[in-house]
C-alpha cells in the first residue's frame, strides 16, 4: 500500500466459542478445537463480565447483550491502550465493524412487544439498539473515540470489509487508529436461513473439503483488529504483529455460478497486486469453508483457479472447524487468525493433514507454524466476496 | 488536486415525499411544498394521529417492467438510481461494468422484510428459499448491482440519519483510490414501526408540522424515500463527455462519542471533528461556506445544537451564512434524508435558489442564524455545507462547491 501510510495490526480483541480474549482464541485454534452441534454448537453458552474479565473496567458495559461481550472482550485486550491514548489522539482514532444481523433481534423485539402488548410496553431507551450502527456506537460511546464509527452492513463479509475500509482510512492520514473488525450472534432468522439454504450440517459437525461434508454448524462471536499506522505505532512503543497490505471485495459471486471462481480469483488477485505480491507469494490461506457441499465445491475451484498447480503446497486453515458460522463476524475471526499466524506463531513444523478433493491434494492445518504471508477470504451464500492480505511485520 | 482525484456530480434521481424526479424536486422545494400526509398502522403507538412523509403514488413497475419482489426501500433505491442513471447519460448494464459501484447508506434497511418474515417464522406462514435475503441487510445493494449490473466496490453503510452522507464519502473515496472510474452513492429508507413507535415513545416525533429551528418546534417528521448521486472522477467524466453539475469538495466523517442521544448541548466536539475533516478534504476555509444545508429535524435539542455548532465553527461568519432545512417540507427520512439534502445543495449552485425553511413562523432566541424562512431566495452560491447527524452519534458532513471547470 506505499507510498501512503502503512498499515499495521498492533492488538486485537475476541470472543467466541473457542474462548474469550484473542490469546484464547489463538491457543484453542493452535491446539485444534472442534465445534459440534447442530443447534447454537458455535453459540457462546455463559457471559458474566466479572467471572469472565475479572480486570475489565465495570463501567465499560452495555444493556445490550451483543455490545456488552464486545466491550468485554475490547476492555480486556484493548481497555489500556484505549484509556491510555490522549484527547486529540482520539481525535484521530475510529471503530469500523461490519454485521449482518447484530441488530435483528432487538429490532425485532421492538416489533414484537409493540404490535403484541402495545407501545406502552416498549421501553423508548431501547430504540437506539434497533439500528445496526448501535454496537460501533457503543464502542466509540465507551472510550471516547470521537473519529470515525463505521457500521459495514453489505452482508456475511461485511466483518472483513470493516477491516479493508479501516485500513484504507489508515492509509490516506484520516484516522490514526481503528477498531476494525465484525460481530454477529445466532438469532432465529440466521438459523432457519442456513436451514433453507440447504446450508446447516445435519450431523452438526463442520468438515471442510471433506467428501462426506453436510454443511455448516452455526455460530457467533467477533473479533476485532486494533489497526494503526506504522510509524504512530512505532512512535508509542506499538509492536506491529501484521501488516494489512491488501484489499478488495466483489459481490454477486453466488457459488452455484460457473463463473463465480474465476471473477472472486479476480477480486483475490486485486488485493494480491495491491499488496505488490502475487499468488506464489502466499504462504497459508485462512479460506471461509463453512463446510457446506456447495461453498466449499467453489472455493476449491476458486483456490486451484488463483494457486494453480502450487495449491498442494498451500497450507490451509479453515477454523469454521472451531468457531463454528459466524456470518459477519467470521471474515474478523479468520483475519485474527492470520494475524497471529504470521506475526506470533512459533517457528517450527507445522501439523497438516492432507485430504484429497476432487483429485487434488490439500493441506489442511492442524497447528500452524510461523507464515509468512497469509490471504484472508470471505466468502457469503449471500454472494459478497472480500479478500484481504496479511504480511508479517517488516523489520 | 488532479483530475484523478477531484470528484464530480454527473448525475441525480430522487423519489422523495414532495415529488418524483429532480426537475419536479426543484420546483416543489422552491414552492415550500408540504409532503407530509397521515399515516396509518394496525398498532398504535401512543399519538392519536400519525403524520409522515410518505411518497405519493409511487409504482416501480412504472420505471421498472416486472420489477423483481424487494422491500420498499430497495424499490425506492432501485427507481431514484435509474433515475440518476439515466440523468447521467450512462447506460445499464453499463460497458465496463467492474468498473461502476455503489455505496448504499441506510438508517434501517427492508425494514417491510424483516418484519414479514417474522410474521412468516411466528406464524407459520410458510417461507420459501428466498429466506437466505431476507434475514440481512446488504440485500439492498446487491438488488442495485444486479439490476444495474454494476460489478464494481459495492457496500452497504449504516450509519443511521447520517448514512446518505456516509455513502457519497465512501463513494468519492473509492473513486479517488482508482477502485472504480463511476460510483452511485445511494440514501434509502422506509418508514416501518419500530422507527415510528421508537420516535414516538420517545417524544421526537411532532404531531403535525416539522418546524425547524422554530421556537414551538415540537419534533421531527418521519418520512421515507430513496435518492442517488452518480459520481465519478473529473478525468472519467470529461473522457465520457458527462455534464458535471458540482463538485464534491471534501467531507468529514465522526462520531459524538456521548451516548446515543447525545444529549448535551454544550459537547460539540464530535461535530467540530467532521467538520475540519471536510474542511481539510476540500481544502476549504470556513470563510469560504456561503451556505449550509442543516441537518434541520427539527427537535429541540438538535437544532438548538446545531445552531450552537455552526456558531462555534464558523464564528461571526455564521450569522452571514443562510442556513436551511428542507426536512420541513419532506420530513425526515432517515438514511435517504442526506442525499436529498444533497441534491437540493447541488440543485442550489446550478439554479440559484436557496429552498426555504417551511413552518417557520417564531424566532427562536437560541436559534439566531437565518434560516430562510418560508420563501425561497435566489442568491448564487460558491460553496455549500451539507450537515447530517444520526442517532448513535453518528456525524457525516459534505461540501459541495460550485463547477466552474
Amino acid at each position: 500500500m506505499d507510498p501512503r501510510s502503512r498499515v499495521v495490526v498492533t492488538g486485537a480483541a475476541a470472543f467466541s466459542c473457542c474462548g474469550f480474549g484473542a490469546e484464547a482464541f489463538w491457543r484453542l485454534l493452535q491446539a485444534g478445537t472442534t465445534v459440534k452441534g447442530n443447534v447454537g454448537g458455535g453459540a457462546l453458552r455463559r457471559f458474566n463480565p466479572p467471572e469472565i474479565a475479572p480486570g475489565n473496567d465495570p463501567k465499560v458495559k452495555s444493556d445490550h447483550p451483543l455490545a456488552a461481550r464486545l466491550l468485554a472482550a475490547i476492555e480486556h485486550d484493548l481497555g489500556q491502550f484505549l484509556k491510555g491514548l490522549k484527547p486529540e489522539e482520539k481525535e484521530c482514532a475510529g471503530v469500523a465493524l461490519g454485521t449482518a444481523y447484530a441488530h435483528l433481534d432487538s429490532y425485532l423485539s421492538y416489533y414484537q412487544t409493540g404490535t403484541e402488548q402495545g407501545y406502552q410496553f416498549v421501553n423508548p431507551r431501547h430504540f437506539p439498539s434497533t439500528l445496526p450502527n448501535f454496537c460501533t456506537c457503543e464502542v466509540n460511546n465507551a472510550y471516547s473515540l470521537w473519529g470515525s464509527s463505521t457500521t459495514v452492513v453489505s452482508g456475511l463479509t461485511a466483518g472483513l470489509e470493516a477491516i479493508g475500509y479501516a485500513a484504507a482510512a489508515i492509509e490516506r492520514g484520516e484516522e490514526t487508529a481503528i477498531l476494525a473488525g465484525g460481530l454477529d450472534e445466532i438469532n432465529d432468522y440466521n438459523q432457519k436461513a442456513l436451514e433453507v439454504a440447504g446450508l446447516r450440517s445435519p450431523s452438526g459437525f463442520i468438515r471442510p473439503f471433506a467428501a462426506d461434508r453436510d454443511g455448516a454448524v452455526p455460530g457467533e462471536g467477533l473479533a476485532v483488529l486494533l489497526l494503526q499506522a506504522e510509524k504512530g505505532a512505532r512512535r508509542t512503543g506499538q509492536r506491529p504483529l501484521a501488516e494489512i497490505c491488501g484489499f478488495a471485495s466483489a459481490h454477486g459471486i453466488h457459488w452455484n455460478d460457473p463463473s463465480a471462481p474465476f471473477r472472486a480469483a479476480k477480486t483475490v488477485r486485486q488485493a494480491l497486486t495491491a499488496a505488490g505480491l502475487d499468488s506464489n507469494d502466499v504462504d497459508a490461506v485462512f479460506p471461509s469453508a463453512n463446510g457446506s457441499v456447495e461453498g466449499d465445491e467453489f472455493e476449491f475451484a476458486l483456490l486451484r483457479e488463483v494457486f494453480d498447480k502450487e495449491l498442494p503446497s498451500i497450507l490451509l486453515c479453515p477454523i469454521k472447524t472451531a468457531t463454528g458460522e459466524c456470518f459477519a463476524a467470521a471474515g474478523a475471526l479468520q483475519s485474527l487468525g492470520a494475524v497471529y499466524a504470521v506475526g506470533l506463531a512459533p517457528e517450527g513444523p507445522s501439523s497438516a493433514i492432507s485430504v484429497s478433493f476432487n483429485g487434488t491434494e490439500l493441506r489442511l492445518a492442524e497447528r500452524i507454524n510461523r507464515r509468512s504471508t497469509a490471504l484472508v477470504y470471505s466468502s457469503g451464500y449471500d454472494g459478497t466476496f472480500s479478500a484481504l492480505v496479511v504480511c508479517g511485520p517488516a523489520t | 488536486m488532479d483530475a484523478a482525484e477531484r470528484i464530480v456530480v454527473t448525475g441525480m434521481g430522487v423519489i422523495s415525499p414532495v415529488a418524483i424526479g429532480v426537475d419536479a424536486f426543484h420546483h416543489a422545494l422552491t414552492a415550500g411544498e408540504n409532503g407530509i400526509s397521515v399515516v396509518e398502522f394496525p398498532w398504535e403507538t401512543g399519538y392519536k394521529v400519525l403524520r409522515a412523509g410518505c411518497v405519493k403514488n409511487f409504482d416501480l413497475a412504472q420505471f421498472f417492467p416486472d420489477p423483481p419482489e424487494m422491500g420498499r426501500a430497495s424499490q425506492l433505491a432501485v427507481a431514484a438510481s435509474m433515475l440518476a442513471l439515466r440523468d447521467a447519460g450512462l447506460d445499464f448494464p453499463p460497458p465496463h461494468s467492474d468498473r461502476l459501484g455503489l455505496v448504499v447508506g441506510t438508517a434501517m434497511g427492508d425494514v417491510d422484510e424483516f418484519e414479514a418474515a417474522w410474521q412468516g417464522l411466528h406464524h407459520s406462514h410458510a417461507r420459501n428459499g428466498d429466506t437466505r435475503d431476507l434475514m440481512r441487510l446488504g440485500n439492498v445493494s446487491d438488488r442495485l448491482a444486479a439490476i444495474f449490473g454494476l460489478e464494481g466496490p459495492n457496500h452497504m453503510v449504516a450509519s443511521a440519519c447520517a448514512a446518505g452522507n456516509h455513502a457519497i464519502a465512501w463513494s468519492a473515496e473509492l473513486l479517488r483510490r482508482g477502485e472504480a472510474d463511476v460510483m452511485l452513492a445511494v440514501g434509502t429508507d422506509t418508514i416501518g414501526f419500530v422507527d415510528m413507535l421508537g420516535f414516538s415513545r420517545l417524544r421526537l416525533q411532532a404531531p403535525e408540522r416539522c418546524q425547524p429551528f422554530d421556537l414551538h418546534r415540537k419534533g421531527t417528521i418521519l418520512a421515507e424515500g430513496g435518492a442517488t448521486l452518480v459520481l465519478e472522477t473529473v478525468a472519467s467524466a470529461r473522457r465520457r463527455r458527462a455534464n458535471i453539475l458540482a463538485e464534491v469538495a471534501g467531507y468529514g466523517i465522526s462520531c459524538d462519542a456521548a451516548g446515543p442521544f447525545a444529549s448535551r448541548l454544550d459537547d460539540t466536539r464530535g461535530m467540530r471533528v467532521a467538520f475540519e475533516r471536510a474542511l481539510r478534504s476540500a481544502q476549504n476555509s470556513s470563510e469560504e461556506i456561503d451556505h449550509v444545508s442543516a441537518h434541520g429535524s427539527g427537535t429541540r435539542l438538535n437544532d438548538h445544537k446545531e445552531t450552537v455548532f455552526l456558531k462555534r465553527v464558523l464564528g461571526p461568519h455564521a450569522y452571514k451564512v443562510p442556513v436551511n432545512a428542507i426536512k420541513s417540507m419532506l420530513g425526515h427520512a432517515q438514511g435517504a434524508a442526506p442525499l436529498f439534502e444533497a441534491i437540493s445543495s447541488v440543485l442550489t449552485l446550478n439554479r440559484g435558489v436557496i429552498y426555504p425553511t417551511m413552518n417557520y413562523e417564531a424566532p427562536d432566541p437560541a436559534c439566531d442564524l437565518d434560516y430562510v424562512p418560508n420563501q425561497a431566495r435566489e442568491q448564487l452560491l460558491g460553496t455549500i455545507l451539507s450537515n447530517s447527524f444520526g442517532v448513535g452519534g453518528n456525524n457525516a458532513l459534505v461540501i459541495f462547491r460550485r463547477w466552474q471547470g
